[in-house]
């Protein structure tokens, strides 16, 4: 018998970890996914620069409303969706996860790395156009002192939120093999239908990347919260929403890692 | 005392929900080429994904060098396989796809370059390697797949149908690559469905059929058998009534029927068969694109070893 017959290379599992990561976001950033995914993440770039050219003047309610009502609520659970799924269920659907497992690399490194590498993904492909959207925003008229603290709150709980949103869409297609739907009924009946009850709406990811942002209205009590005999508006101290969002992050990757490396996948 | 076998499967059964895939199988594979002869559906793939860590066994035990194998880094450090799926990251060039996976046994990017290149070099895939895979052909895809087995100088590599899809040169450079690790002292499995090509690399085959491993042994006899019923060998080729007029005159040859895709030879005597298309397409400028035999030659043998009441070990 063999079994002496070649020393087996040490690997640390950060070397695997990296060399899968670095791998998995040059394809996933120069795929034509990512081109698609990146004009659709332009649409408050191009909405700024329309109002731009309107007669109305004030480019910093105008840039708050397209962060909140369509970046945040739209673009990114839509990016992370389409990046956060198919991070596993492409190599399993593609049968080219039989290539990772043929190797010494232990399944959590494999799961991580594509997990962080379709994060990476999303943050860049949400979070840039945010940039020349506020300052054509800003172009527009209205600017405060606030302003660029806004840019960098919202720059900065974009980037959390990409990576909380991508780790549950990671989780839910390591356990179900196949996202879309999974995913989908999260995103739709969750994610969207808590968001409008009150007090449970704090339970969403959204919520919290919003106010993690400072763009939540504590001016806006509405209809809702008063039947269910809120005196006042829940106020979550932002840091608390980061914490929720890198919990929510650090749970469901260390769920999908954990699941992925002991299920069986039948390719 | 005696010697542990490199591979060894202890009663291992494999069930995909109601649908048994592997039935009890218990066999020993030593170093040097073996083959793995069945028809499509016998349950050729599903032992080969076990022994390579793909699935975990329902049922049994499956060892290599007298490991579980099932997660475990330190044989997967030391195993390879050649699947028949079709499947690659196709914005990948040969070069990056093999790279990347050599880098993940631990090599650095020069290491891993290096090694890279010199499995292309054996599989003769340098002159396209910076290309991209979805660019290839179905031959050349084959010899990337092998690439990605070799790189890393396993001790053992299953190849899986490694013929697939091959034009004659192809198929010779792979027969010769198998030669040379058996030679070299690796232990080698490769799965088919075509007698023919397993007898090319080597004379220990197992047969399995049904889930079920049914002989073992030498492929002489296992031949014996198969020579008793004709064999159909299909040939997609340019000009295929050219080329068909022309078989026609080879003594090896029984008859010639045409399809939409090329031309059907049936023949008792394969070998000499085999032997005769590549020459004379190449003799006449024929184009031969593929070069298959459907498995129901070997499915009539699979029927009389089942039906017939032939028993293990055919070569004792």
């Amino acid at each position: 018998m063999s079994s002496t017959a070649m020393p087996v290379k040490q690997i640390s599992f950060g070397t695997l970890l990296a060399t899968i990561f670095t791998t998995h976001l040059r394809s996933s950033l120069l795929s034509r996914k990512a081109i698609v995914l990146a004009v659709v993440n332009l649409l408050p770039l191009i909405g700024a620069i329309l109002y731009l050219m309107s007669d109305a003047k004030s480019g910093m309610t105008f840039y708050k409303g397209m962060i909140e009502y369509v970046t945040i609520t739209f673009l990114l659970p839509l990016t992370a969706m389409f990046y956060g799924g198919p991070a596993i269920v492409e190599e399993i659907e593609g049968r080219t996860i039989t290539y990772l497992f043929l190797r010494p690399v232990s399944k959590p490194a494999i799961f991580l790395g594509k997990y962080l590498a379709a994060s990476v993904t999303v943050a860049v492909l949400v979070a840039l156009p945010v940039l020349p959207t506020y300052f054509v925003a800003v172009a527009a008229g209205g600017a405060d002192e606030g302003g660029t603290q806004l840019l960098a709150q919202g720059l900065v709980s974009l980037i959390v939120g990409s990576f909380s949103y991508t780790a549950v869409f990671s989780a839910l297609s390591a356990v179900f093999a196949r996202s879309l739907l999974a995913s989908i009924l999260f995103w739709g009946v969750f994610e969207w239908g808590l968001s409008f009850v009150p007090v449970l709406e704090v339970g969403t990811q959204k919520y919290h990347v919003r106010n993690a942002g400072s763009l939540i209205d504590l001016g806006n009590f509405g209809f809702l919260d008063k039947m269910v005999g809120l005196k006042a508006p829940i106020e979550v101290p932002i840091g608390a929403s980061y914490g929720a969002l890198i919990a929510v992050a650090v749970l469901a990757a260390a769920l999908g890692a954990v699941v992925f490396s002991r299920r069986q996948y039948v390719v | 005392m005696a010697q542990q076998a490199l591979i060894q499967t202890e009663k291992l059964s494999k069930w995909y929900g109601q649908v048994i895939a592997l039935n009890d199988v218990t066999l020993e594979i030593n170093p040097g080429v073996t083959g793995l002869l069945g028809p499509n559906g016998a349950g050729k793939s599903t032992l080969m994904k076990v022994l390579t860590g793909q699935l975990r066994p329902s049922n049994g035990d499956a060892r290599i060098f007298g490991q579980p194998i099932w997660n475990n880094g330190y044989v997967m450090s030391r195993i390879a396989l050649c699947p028949e799926q079709d499947a690659f990251y196709e914005d990948m060039t040969a070069m990056e796809f093999v790279t990347y996976l050599v880098r993940l046994h631990g090599y650095t990017t020069h290491e891993a370059q290096k090694m890279a290149l010199r499995a292309l070099e054996l599989v003769e895939l340098t002159e396209r390697k910076d290309d991209p895979v979805k660019t290839y052909s179905k031959g050349m895809r084959q010899r990337t797949k092998l690439a990605q087995a070799i790189a890393h100088d396993p001790d053992v590599v299953f190849l899986d149908e490694p013929l697939t899809g091959t034009d004659p040169v192809g198929r010779r450079k792979i027969i010769d690559l198998v030669l040379e690790m058996g030679d070299r002292g690796k232990t080698v499995v490769v799965s088919s469905h075509v007698l023919h090509e397993v007898e090319s690399m080597t004379s220990n085959i197992l047969l399995i059929n049904k889930g079920r491993v049914i002989a073992d042994g030498d492929v002489m006899a296992i031949r014996q058998m198969i020579d008793g019923h004709p064999h159909s060998i299909f040939v997609d080729v340019d000009r295929p009534r050219d080329f068909g007029a022309l078989l026609a005159g080879e003594p090896s040859v029984g008859s010639i029927a045409f399809d939409d895709e090329g031309l059907r030879v049936m023949t008792r005597d394969p070998n000499p068969c085999y032997e005769a298309i590549p020459r004379l397409a190449l003799a006449h400028n024929f184009k031969i694109r593929r070069l298959t035999s459907p498995d129901n030659n070997l499915a009539a043998v699979f029927r009389y070893l089942t039906e017939g009441g032939y028993k293990q070990s055919a070569g004792t």
